[in-house]
């Protein structure tokens, strides 16, 4: 059923187009979200890459791959939109202060830590991890659909997981220092 | 710590994901795709599906292509390089420029008269000097749409014919405060005044005026001047509610209908000239057009309504809002870029006089896009007036942007009061962004404001 409505949008039938886009949006705009950490971003980017889709259809050569493909130009379409945002953010970003004392439950901590530790890695590190993560693609099928080798997929993986274990050890070790002894 | 590392991370991703998008997202994508062809291989179009997909073929024709595109570029090159820049004006609607190049200084703005409560028409200067360029502390007319010609020349605005009103005299009733409530007024009309203006932008002589076209009782939206300041474009709604009506005025008050269908309700900025004068992009409900000055059918631009338009000064480009969504396409109707843009609020989009920016509000904050789209600039106009947080009800709408291109007019509303500000624009991006209040204009209403350049 679904290829079939891939193959029909192909040949350039919107209806069905309509029908796929309606059936995916909802876990584009998931992916998008955690990968880019911006709700307004995240719509611009499944927005911008269900039009590619549609533009780029013709040019599909094997309608089983279509997920891989589609992950693909959603993850451009979110670089894009960072790579345009990023020029304006460094004059003008706002400095947010975080309160002096956290009052948190370890679990509160953890997210956040991971929050921060995966805010500050790039688009294409974050990409990894969400498709491994989230979707759940094995690291062969993360490598297709961002169109990188496997090798290079594994590496940012290893990166943006030292990355976040860092990130939370850095937190435990706070934890530590400021618990006061009963 | 692995295991537990992936798990605490699969667990975060999980939870932190969104259910659903937003409904707007899938109506704004396939919106544009109602609008956007399929990119297909050359030789898919021509040899069909399959044979045109085979790479071999795809090759031979590229080399093929490439020695007659070869051929063809050294004569082409010479061509191109002779065509001259465009020479449109540097201005639109109601935003002049002095002849000697100079950014005009100065403001006209309707100001409600305490005395007679009727609105009049102001000229500002930003040192703080005021002129009333319309109206008198009795005449009980208001006067609306101040729109500055783009030569400086003339002032155009709005006011009631009050030749086709029959006032009544409504008795009191004894023991009553109030009479009866008017009847019988007779149709109203509405007529534009335009007044010529002198190389300081003061008013001089007799003003032309021109009725407004259309049915009686229409709701007459502000003129917008052709860029050669010979004519204005009148939309104007009728009251039977058989949608609005574009009109050319020329100043010899002849009129001409362009093009009618169903307006966008409440909504101003839905039309505006291309730079050459020969056509106007108009925006309707459900769809946005290149309708032809001279009474020529129209040209669909895009098969779904709009909210406000606005066609480049250099021609190139068509800015087109509708909610949640900007678009710039080329005047053939090709997709250059999409923003989004505002869920409500003001619809307005503004290229700058020099084309090199185009200015939107999306989520409260002022946007600025390159025409190249090359990057996005978002500016928190308010958080940036009220550091400490802005008021509940403030919000901001876009003006006008100056003659030079240097500046950008806002209103701030905080409930009734409106304060005008300016963004400055500093360098050749605007990497850094000045926001001052206006003081001279501060608590001033401003409904329809333009700057008024002064000719030589």
């Amino acid at each position: 059923m679904r290829q079939d409505l891939v193959e029909r949008a192909r040949r350039g039938d919107r209806e069905a187009f309509g029908e796929l886009a309606a059936g995916e949006v909802d876990r584009l705009n998931a992916i998008a979200r955690l990968v880019l950490r911006d709700p307004d971003l995240a719509e611009d980017a499944v927005q911008e890459a269900l039009v590619r889709c549609w533009r780029q259809l013709p040019k599909l050569r094997d309608v089983e791959r279509f997920d891989g493909w589609l992950y693909r130009i959603l993850i451009h379409a979110a670089q894009d939109e960072i790579r345009r945002r990023r020029r304006f953010q460094v004059a003008v970003q706002s400095v947010k202060r975080e309160p002096a004392v956290p009052d948190r439950s370890p679990e509160v901590a953890d997210r956040e830590e991971l929050e921060r530790g995966f805010s500050r890695l790039s688009v294409e590190h974050r990409a990894v991890v969400v498709l491994h993560h989230y979707v759940g693609l094995p690291m062969p099928e993360v490598a297709a659909a961002l169109g990188i080798p496997t090798g290079t997929a594994k590496s940012r993986y290893h990166y943006a997981m030292e990355a976040l274990r860092s990130a939370l050890e850095a937190e435990a070790r706070l934890s530590a220092q400021t618990e006061v002894p009963a | 710590m692995n295991d537990r590392l992936d798990l605490l991370v699969t667990d975060w991703l999980r939870s932190d994901a969104p259910a659903q998008a937003s409904p707007q997202v899938l109506a704004d994508a396939m919106a544009r795709v109602a609008t956007a062809g399929q990119e297909r291989y050359v030789t898919q179009r021509l040899l069909g599906d399959s044979i045109g997909r085979r790479r071999d073929v795809r090759l031979a024709l590229a080399l093929g292509l490439a020695l007659i595109a070869l051929a063809g570029t050294v004569a082409l090159a010479g061509a191109f390089l002779q065509r001259p820049l465009p020479t449109g004006p540097l201005s639109n609607g109601p935003i002049v420029f002095r002849a000697n190049g100079q950014a005009g200084a100065n403001l006209t703005l309707p100001v409600t008269e305490t005395r007679s409560g009727d609105t009049d028409l102001y000229a500002f200067d930003v040192a703080g000097g005021i002129q009333r360029i319309a109206g008198d502390d009795a005449d009980h007319q208001a006067h609306a749409c101040p729109a500055v010609s783009p030569d400086g020349r003339y002032l155009a605005y709005q006011e009631l014919d009050l030749t086709s009103v029959t006032p009544t005299q409504a008795p009191v009733p004894e023991g009553q405060p109030f009479g009866p409530a008017p009847a019988n007024v007779g149709p109203l009309r509405y007529v534009f005044s335009v007044v010529r203006l002198d190389s300081d932008g003061k008013p001089i002589g007799e003003a032309i005026r021109i009725p407004a076209p259309g049915p009686a009782d229409s709701i007459i939206d502000c003129a917008r001047w052709s860029p050669d300041s010979s004519r204005m474009a009148i939309v104007v709604d009728p009251p039977d509610g058989t949608g609005g009506e574009l009109w050319v005025a020329s100043l010899d008050g002849r009129t001409m209908l362009l093009d009618r269908g169903p307006s966008v309700p409440g909504a101003v900025g839905t039309v505006d000239w291309a730079p050459d004068g020969r056509s106007l992009v108009v925006a309707r409900e459900s769809e946005v057009s290149v309708v032809p000055a001279d009474g020529r059918p129209a040209r669909q631009l895009q098969p779904f309504g709009a909210d406000a338009v606005a066609w480049s000064p250099d021609g190139s480009r068509i800015a087109i809002t509708r909610p949640r969504l900007l678009r710039v396409v080329s005047p053939d109707g090709r997709e250059l870029f999409v923003r989004s843009a505002s869920v409500d609020g003001d619809p307005t989009v503004l290229w700058s006089p020099d084309s090199r920016w185009v200015v939107h509000i999306r989520d409260g904050a002022l946007n600025i896009d390159p025409a190249d789209a090359s990057w996005q600039g978002m500016i928190d106009v308010l958080e940036q007036l009220y550091p400490d947080g802005p008021p509940d009800d403030a919000s901001f709408r876009i003006l006008a942007w100056s003659p030079d291109s240097r500046r950008l007019l806002l209103a701030v509303s905080t409930g009734l009061l409106d304060e005008l500000v300016t963004v400055g624009v500093v360098g050749d991006a605007p990497l850094f962004v000045v926001v001052e209040p206006t003081q001279a204009l501060r608590g001033v209403r401003a409904g329809q404001v333009t700057w008024v350049g002064v000719h030589s």
